[in-house]
């Protein structure tokens, strides 16, 4: 792989390239605590110089995943390899790899610069580079005032940023981060995030993450996977998850997604028929391998939905009536019951300043939505 | 509105430990502070009183002004007192370090144990306390001696072909200090140890740390609180230690416990041993004062 494939990230896509070896290869991993299973067969690639974010809800798993990796848990079965090599025989101390803890695990009897300092003196660099690579550290987390406290001295944010420091203080070849920015303001954050994505193309770091922010996932991740119990439900690029999700699970857990049940009528070169329980005729184009008399969900996100008072001529049309207005700055989120009794979002850009909207509450509504818009899920 | 009995009480609840402390602590230490400036007589008590409370207060200065420093001098210049002193402060310090030798890796080994286990093994440790101190020590007799516990075992399975005599030397002493002070060790250590935060460790292990590095980098910087206040706990009282010396010990162990109370019982001689206690207690205020500024400096840094 060359520099220019990473500089340009649109065409950053080693794990469609059957000849790309990957990074880090999770096989068959399976680990047991007692009688819970924290992970359950499963295998994963990730490639080098890719920023890789796990998402998924508490305790799936996500944490067991990275500590195998660190190398802090044994895996009960499956095996782990680091650039093609079986780590189940390295200790974490020889791991070319760096966690950030999701307790950020600072050591509080050193100060800032020492906790960052660590790592760099353990492997034995000279002093005026350890002072050279610290000042750097410190000046990437904007923690440069405060190198000298102890972290008890620190405020939970700051405390995190040094914690980011200190993990990449040795610029490993992968960095494993747990949730490294659930304790910043939204708008340091926000900075982080894409000093994170500058930082991973100037040292050309592979990048884990875990977050419970998808928006965060979506940001800077080349590939989101998305875990439920310890298995992967679906791994892809932000876009293809966001269109493309495969399971009713990972619709719902990255965004916000309408989901109505209907029933199959006909399936014909890539279109799908379905019929609401109320009589309604939806047609989606879907590459689904459904078959007539299947129930499935018709699923569509809420911008993907357009709402007019008056009845639009062609498009997937349901009727209904508004429940609810949500202002939110940005959007407009139109809540509307509709004539079968289900409740569907449909959400409006604010373009105009305008304090007096057309639609409003109770208003007979008609939604629409292009047949290329909308989703065919089946689980 | 408080009245002004529940304002005295609240106050009251503040005042009591130092009352408590000036009726059971500072009289008795003043009472000892008097007869140290007194003279020796052949009387009962064998004293001539230095101060006598019925003669009000101006009769006390009178009385201070008539106080010996003779007993202070006496003892500087007997070249006994000097040794006691510091011999039983070179003791206490071996002993101290014997126990914290012992006690960590027992403290560490019970703060790693599983967490069901640690109120059993914390009872091991404080089960001693149950029987009395004293029959503690005689039972070392039994083990030390020459036809001891010790010496029948180590006979029998052939380590050595004449038995040892530990009992009557410093060893047994060391011994005695060690055994009857080690839950004093243990317990702050194991306190500190147990809550100590074990991802600390992972993450030095992150860092490139081996096991053994991360323990003395992370593990044992931390735990000094505990360190601290263990050894402190040994050392002052051994220092003064009296029963362990004059059971376990012989001749030749030299421990100002042990002066005193032949000064006191044998010599009859109460003004001079209670200038030996003050001395005493001046020596060991220096330690006191470094254990509790070291408490409040280890308070400060765990807020
Ligand atoms: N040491 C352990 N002993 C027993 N069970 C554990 C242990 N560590 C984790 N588990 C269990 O394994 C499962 C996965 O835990 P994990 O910490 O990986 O979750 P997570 O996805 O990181 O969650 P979160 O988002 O809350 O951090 C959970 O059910 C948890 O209770
Ligand atoms: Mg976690």
């Amino acid at each position: 792989m060359n520099n220019s494939t990473v500089a340009n990230r649109r065409t950053f896509q080693p794990w469609n390239d059957p000849k790309e070896n990957p990074f880090v290869e999770f096989r068959n991993i399976t680990k047991r605590y007692g009688d819970v299973t924290a992970v359950d067969n499963l295998s994963l690639s990730i490639y080098e110089r890719e920023f890789f974010a796990l998402l998924g809800p508490s305790g799936c798993g996500k944490t067991t995943l990275m500590r195998m990796l660190a190398g802090f848990e044994t895996v009960s079965e499956g095996a782990v390899f680091l650039a093609g090599e079986d780590l189940a025989s390295t200790p974490p101390y020889h791991r070319p790899v760096n966690m950030m803890f999701q307790s950020y695990a600072l050591f509080p009897h050193m100060n800032v610069e020492k906790n960052i300092a660590f790592g760099l003196k353990q492997e034995g660099m000279p002093t005026g580079e350890i002072t050279d690579r610290v000042a750097k550290m410190l000046a990437l987390v904007k923690m440069e005032e405060f190198a000298k406290r102890k972290p008890n001295q620190l405020s939970g944010g700051q405390k995190q940023r040094v914690a980011l420091a200190r993990s990449l203080a040795k610029q490993p070849k992968l960095l494993l981060l747990d949730e490294p920015l659930g304790a910043l303001d939204r708008k340091l954050r926000e900075e982080t995030q894409f000093e994170l994505i500058d930082l991973q193309e100037q040292l050309g770091i592979t990048f884990m993450i875990v977050t419970h922010d998808q928006e965060e996932a979506m940001t800077v991740a080349d590939r989101i996977a998305v875990m439920d119990r310890g298995r992967l439900v679906q791994v892809d690029p932000p876009m293809a998850m966001y269109e493309r999700p495969r399971s009713r699970y990972v619709a719902d857990f990255l965004g916000n997604i309408n989901l109505i049940e209907a029933k199959v009528q006909n399936v014909s070169k890539g279109f799908v028929r379905l019929e609401t329980k109320d009589g309604n005729s939806l047609l989606v184009e879907s590459e689904a391998s459904v078959s007539s008399g299947d129930t499935v969900w018709f699923a569509a996100r809420p911008e993907k939905l357009q709402i007019d008072l008056k009845k639009p001529k062609s498009g997937n049309l349901m009727s209904g009536e508004v429940w609810d207005i949500a202002y939110l700055g940005d959007l407009t989120i139109y809540k509307v019951k509709l004539d079968s009794g289900e409740y569907v979002k449909a959400s409006v850009l604010n373009r105009a300043v305008s304090s007096d909207r057309p639609i409003s509450w109770e208003d007979k509504v008609w939604l629409s939505c292009p047949n290329d818009a909308a989703l065919v899920l089946t689980s | 509105m408080k009245t002004w009995l529940q304002y005295s009480a609240g106050r009251m609840t503040i005042w009591l430990p130092y009352i408590w402390l000036l009726i059971f602590f500072l009289t008795p230490f003043l009472l000892v502070a008097k007869l140290s400036v007194s003279e020796t007589a052949i009387a009962q008590p064998p004293y001539i009183p230095a101060m006598n409370f019925a003669d009000g207060p101006f009769g006390w200065w009178r009385d201070i002004k008539k106080f010996t420093v003779g007993n202070y001098l006496f003892i500087t210049e007997e070249s006994l007192y000097w040794k006691s002193y510091f011999s039983s402060l070179w003791i206490a310090f071996v002993s101290t370090m014997l126990t914290l030798l012992i006690g960590y890796p027992l403290a560490y080994g019970m703060a790693k144990a599983p967490r069901e286990w640690r109120p059993t093994l914390l009872m091991l440790v404080i089960l001693p306390f149950w029987t009395s101190f004293l029959i503690r020590v005689y039972a070392w007799i039994g083990i030390l001696k020459k036809e001891g516990l010790l010496n029948q075992l180590l006979l029998s399975m052939g380590v050595i072909s004449d038995p040892l005599t530990i009992l009557n030397t410093n060893v047994a002493v060391y011994i005695g200090i060690v055994y009857s002070y080690l839950p004093f060790m243990v317990l702050p250590l194991f306190a500190n140890l147990e809550k100590q935060d074990f991802t600390l460790l992972e993450a030095a292990e992150d860092l490139g740390c081996t096991r053994r590095q991360a323990f003395w980098k992370i593990t044992w910087p931390l735990s000094m609180p505990g360190v601290i206040a263990g050894c402190f706990l040994v050392f002052i009282p051994a220092v003064g230690e009296f029963v362990i010396p004059s059971l376990l010990g012989g001749s030749e162990t030299l421990m100002i416990g042990r002066t005193l109370f032949d000064e006191f019982f044998a010599n009859r001689d109460w003004p001079i041993s209670s200038a030996v206690a003050i001395i005493l207690l001046l020596i060991l205020i220096v330690p006191i004062m470094m254990f509790q500024r070291s408490e409040a400096r280890a308070r400060e840094a765990g807020r």
